[in-house]
């Protein structure tokens, strides 16, 4: 039978090696003429031939062309088609550049930087256009890509004002978000307020809800794959702007010759505690927030690259009071530390390869001194105690691109992952005793290992019908907990194009997760931890379907269309709060495990050319959860699924290229917990019956925010300048951030009481201004 | 002027606000029947039934008298008779319950819907020896204290459960009572639960099958001048059942807010667990085992 099968697999690639295959082979890199970024998924076909290829994530393709005069196009949504009548002898390697096509203030053009739908053989796809969600109107007109994201069909956003996804019942910590290639283990700032991404220097944003490529791997609910500008080619520019909360600077541009090396930096930061500097004031403290991007790129020689990106993000909330008798301090700080060191190499018109190396860190610490007059000693006494958690990867990637023929596509590698992972460690000491300290918890960080080998096959079965094969195995190494295992995960992807403008897509795909992060019911705060798979807590497994249907629509709008079904096993839930317990406490014994179920419809309608862009989106959505020692081993809804969403984004240029901007989100409401009765328990006192968890649907949610973006150009070296002020909730709307039960005494002083339902609202109608100038 | 834009945006930021939400928004809650009833080798069963009320509405849940109730109990399907002590308000039998029998226990009354519950409760644990060293031990402030020590044998073969106090004997009030006392061992990183009367809960998760020790000091000078028994070393043996009710409970307990609503802001509600269907409450054993100290 396996040889059968092994036949087979040779088979279908040499049938398919034959075909499509011509004598010699145009190759290179396809960039914005003017910013010289990489167009990432951008069409190269031969229209005669009736064969294509796509550019990869760094801009590259490369095409099998006939040894005779031939059309080559190549496109990309937003730009002018480029067009060359070519007779080639030899292969041809090429820098080609194409040109955005003609801004008219009034318009904007095609944003959205991606494969076309109707081709694109992946299901469950979405591309943001990067344009528009620089132009998003959330809190404090400040953007924000993660925002962006959670008004797409499928993805919410959990709490009002939270930064984490949830994506087709999925759970935060199950989505694989990706920096240049490094995953994040945290991307919030201000306990979620805010994301960490910028999208003043982010160049591509691609999101799988399903369907994923083999050469993703680690999580089980979605991939979140973003990618920062590299630099301009041909000059410096960047961006200055200054907000009512941060104040931001971004430069690009070449350094030295030209064509070699380009750089890219963008900063964020919080500036109020400038204000305090200097300050007297002994009580208080001022927040900062801040991150920095950095990504250099230097041209090696025709066929190395090399890119180096680093980021550095970080919260800091110091408190301090001070009065005759004692002072005390504290400071939380938390944030990550990303860094993608790439080689890109071309070992011959067919062999593309991107080695990486790479290491991301998540650290949070908690530190609080305090000093005091004892009057029993007549001495000045002190205490602190300090905490910590935090986890790390180093990584090392080797990702191959074998372009066999324009019919059929190998995509192999392998990926090597250390994990380092505290999930708790503090230490106190007085000056009683400063020499024994206190310790609780681990002090070292531990140690876990992923390997993963996978191979694509991308293969073009005809005019209409194309797929990708893919096979992706991991072994998983915990050695404190004596924890083995290898996983095998399959993955299908494919369409099938009925008319031109219309294409059918599905995908089954397996995924595994063997690190998770413990947090709580309740909101989420930074002193959750991430823990490794162990006996006890098992790697988790996703199963998806996917079917999905995509329709060009007439005046540039699209249409797509995707029902699923997720299953993911070994879902964890904790009993008590993770960021409270005792550090020497074993977390698996907090952890229940069970399965989560999934499944819907999801509408999106995206216009991305004219006066008026943007797209609407209706999500039909169904998640529960099971544990058996929960809930009495009842089922029960997830508790950030919302049964019916509806996302409207839109903006809408008029003269002098200012903008009109809407984010209207309706939804039905999440799930909260409440008590319905009261009873007696074992020792007489009166606890409540909660009769199921998630067993109320909060009211209907609804918020708009509201957006004017005012552009003027100076004369100035065509310096342009803006204006953007938004309006947060401008409906007025009362979402619940909590619903709960509070107990009121009656007020006779009898003990006795009543219990009131109660909800703590979101913030309304908050206004935000940001002044940008663009040089 | 700096602070006053800085306060004028959290002021923003923070006008959110909690309200009431109307109760008719809510599911209509049905009042159920509560059955609670430890039971163990060392008392007949006491086992009271109330109703539950509304959380959101005045009238408190209220123990039901017999003359409301249809009530019986089967020991391995064999009916127990059950008598009853109008002034606690409990059904009580002439007989202890024994280790290794199920016990079923059925309740009934007009308006709500009936009730049922199986309990059954462990054996006597084995290999169990208890020792005391006078001044053997340091306390919790560094002082020369006693130590109390208990040794028993974890059954193999099955998931097991424990709940141990140690006691100190108050001559002087004629009481006894719980010391604070620190349980160094791996247990305190198992799955171990403090219980408010000063007992830890434990499973055999870390041990299975082994022996186990586990020693108490308590603090010093409690009983040096006692002339009768100083000291009661409490072991249970407990029903898994009864595990779960113990420690859902103590997570319901153990919320910031005191308990009052067995949940707060940063986790979430608990719900306690209950055997007993179409119900709430627990029916479930306990083998208890007293050893003391002179």
């Amino acid at each position: 039978m396996k040889k059968t099968l092994l036949f087979m697999a040779f088979a279908i690639i040499f049938i398919f090696s034959a075909k499509g295959q011509y004598d010699y082979r145009i190759y290179g890199y396809l960039s914005d003429s003017k910013t010289g970024e990489p167009l990432i998924g951008a069409r190269i076909q031969l229209p005669d031939w009736q064969t294509e290829t796509y550019t990869n994530n760094f801009g590259y393709f490369s095409i099998s062309v006939p040894p005779q005069d031939f059309v080559i196009e190549y496109s990309f949504s937003g730009y002018q088609t480029g067009s060359d009548t070519v007779f080639i002898e030899s292969d041809l390697k090429v820098n080609r550049k194409l040109k955005r096509k003609q801004v008219d203030e009034d318009l904007i053009n095609d944003i959205k930087k991606s494969q076309s739908d109707i081709t694109n053989p992946v299901s469950g796809k979405v591309d943001m256009p990067t344009e528009l969600l620089k132009e998003l109107p959330y809190l404090l007109s400040e953007p924000d890509v993660i925002k962006g994201l959670q008004s797409l069909p499928g993805i919410t956003p959990g709490n009002e004002f939270g930064s984490n996804l949830y994506v087709r019942g999925g759970a935060a910590d199950q989505n694989l978000v990706l920096m240049d290639g490094v995953p994040v283990y945290n991307g919030t700032h201000i306990f979620g307020l805010f994301s960490i991404f910028q999208p003043g220097v982010t160049n591509s944003v691609q999101v799988y809800k399903a369907g994923f490529p083999a050469r993703y791997g680690g999580r089980v609910s979605s991939i979140i794959d973003i990618n920062t500008n590299e630099g301009s080619d041909e000059e410096h520019q960047g961006e200055a702007s200054i907000g009512l909360l941060m104040a931001k600077l971004s430069i690009e541009g070449p350094l030295g010759k030209k064509n070699k090396t380009t750089y890219s930096f963008g900063m964020r930061r919080t500036f109020w505690d400038v204000f305090t500097l200097g300050s007297t004031d002994e009580t208080g403290g001022i927040f900062v927030v801040s991150d920095y991007n950095l990504k250099l790129k230097h041209r090696l020689g025709k066929k190395d690259v090399l890119l180096f990106s680093i980021y550095a993000g970080r919260d800091k909330y110091p408190s301090n009071f001070t009065d005759s008798f004692s002072s005390f301090s504290t400071e939380i700080r938390y944030g990550n530390l990303a860094s993608n060191f790439r080689w890109t190499h071309i070992f011959n018109p067919k062999l593309f390869s991107n080695i990486s190396i790479t290491g991301t860190r998540y650290k949070v610490s908690y530190d609080y001194s305090e000093s005091f007059f004892d009057s029993a000693s007549s001495s000045s006494k002190t205490s602190t105690w300090s905490y910590k958690n935090g986890i790390g990867d180093l990584a090392v990637n080797a990702d191959f691109e074998y372009s066999m023929n324009n019919n059929q596509f190998f995509r192999f590698g392998l990926q090597g992952i250390n994990h380092f992972i505290n999930p708790g460690y503090s230490v106190s000491t007085t000056s009683d005793n400063p020499n024994a300290p206190e310790e609780s918890g681990r002090k070292l960080w531990a140690y876990s290992a992923e390997l993963a080998l996978y191979l694509e096959d991308e293969i073009k079965l005809s005019k209409k019908a194309k797929v990708n094969l893919g096979l992706r195995a991991v072994y998983f190494n915990n050695p404190d907990y004596q924890y083995k295992k290898i996983f095998y995960e399959p993955r299908v992807s494919g369409r099938y194009i009925l008319k031109p403008d219309l294409a059918l897509k599905a995908s089954y795909t397996r995924m595994h997760q063997n690190v998770y992060l413990l947090t709580n019911a309740g909101i989420g705060i930074p002193f959750n931890f991430w823990v490794p798979a162990t006996n006890k807590v098992p790697t988790q497994r996703s199963d998806q379907f996917n079917l999905g249907l995509s329709k060009e629509l007439k005046n540039n709008y699209q249409l797509s269309i995707d029902a699923y079904y997720k299953n993911i096993t070994n879902v964890l839930f904790a009993t008590e709060d993770p960021a409270f317990i005792d550090n020497d406490l074993d977390w698996q014994t907090i952890i229940e495990t069970g399965t989560s179920e999934g499944y819907g419809l999801e509408m999106l309608i995206q216009k991305n050319s004219g006066k008026i862009t943007g797209w609407f989106g209706y999500t039909l959505a169904y998640a529960n959860r099971k544990f058996e020692n929960l809930n009495l081993g009842r089922e029960f809804p997830f508790n950030y699924n919302r049964r019916h969403t509806f996302n409207l984004m839109l903006n809408y240029r008029f003269s002098g290229g200012n903008a009109l901007l809407m984010n209207l989100t309706m939804a039905s409401g999440r799930y909260f917990t409440v008590p319905g009765g009261k009873y007696l328990d074992i020792e007489g006192n009166t606890i409540l019956d909660y009769t199921s968890l998630n067993n109320y649907k909060g009211p209907f949610f609804r918020r708009l925010d509201l957006g004017l973006m005012l552009n003027r150009r100076r004369t100035y070296h065509e310096w342009e300048h803006k204006m953007f002020i938004t309006l947060y909730n401008a409906l007025l709307a009362r979402n619940p951030l909590n619903i709960y039960a509070d107990f009121v005494p009656s007020s006779n002083g009898s003990g006795l009481g009543s219990y009131k339902l109660k909800k703590t609202s979101v913030p309304m109608f908050i206004p935000g201004f940001t002044y940008i100038l663009k040089f | 002027m700096k602070k006053s834009l800085l306060y004028l945006l959290v002021f923003f930021l923070l006008s959110g606000c909690e309200e009431e939400v109307p109760l008719d928004t809510l599911e209509p809650y049905t009042e159920k029947l509560v059955v609670n009833e430890f039971f163990n080798n060392q008392d007949v069963f006491s086992i009271q039934i109330s109703v539950s009320k509304n959380a959101y509405k005045t009238p408190e849940p209220v123990v039901l008298d017999s003359s409301k109730l249809k009530i019986s109990l089967l020991e391995n399907n064999t009916s127990i008779p059950l008598l009853y002590n109008a002034f606690d308000k409990v059904f009580y039998t002439n007989t202890k319950p024994s280790a290794g029998k199920l016990y079923t226990l059925s309740v009934s009354s007009s308006g709500y819907p009936s009730v049922k519950a199986n309990g059954s409760m462990p054996g006597l644990l084995t290999g169990k020896k208890v020792e005391y060293v006078e001044d053997g031990g340091i306390d919790m402030q560094g002082n020369t204290s006693d130590l109390l020590k208990i040794t028993f044998k974890d059954d193999p073969n099955t998931k097991d459960y424990y709940k141990l106090n140690f006691f100190y004997y108050s001559e002087l009030v004629d009481k006894l009572n719980a010391f604070d006392f620190e349980l160094k061992d791996i247990l305190s990183a198992v799955n171990t639960i403090k219980t408010r009367d000063g007992g830890f809960l434990f499973s055999d998760e870390s041990f299975n099958g082994q022996s186990k020790t586990l020693t108490a000091v308590p603090p010093f000078g409690l009983v040096k001048a006692n002339t009768t028994f100083k000291y009661l070393i409490r072991i249970e043996r407990l029903s898994e059942d009864y595990w779960k009710y113990n420690t859902t409970l103590e997570q319901y307990r153990g919320g910031l807010d005191g308990g009052v609503n067995g949940t707060n802001l940063f986790g979430g509600a608990v719900v306690v667990y209950t055997n007993v269907k179409n119900g709430l409450g627990i029916f479930a054993g306990a083998n208890i085992e007293n050893d003391t100290i002179r």
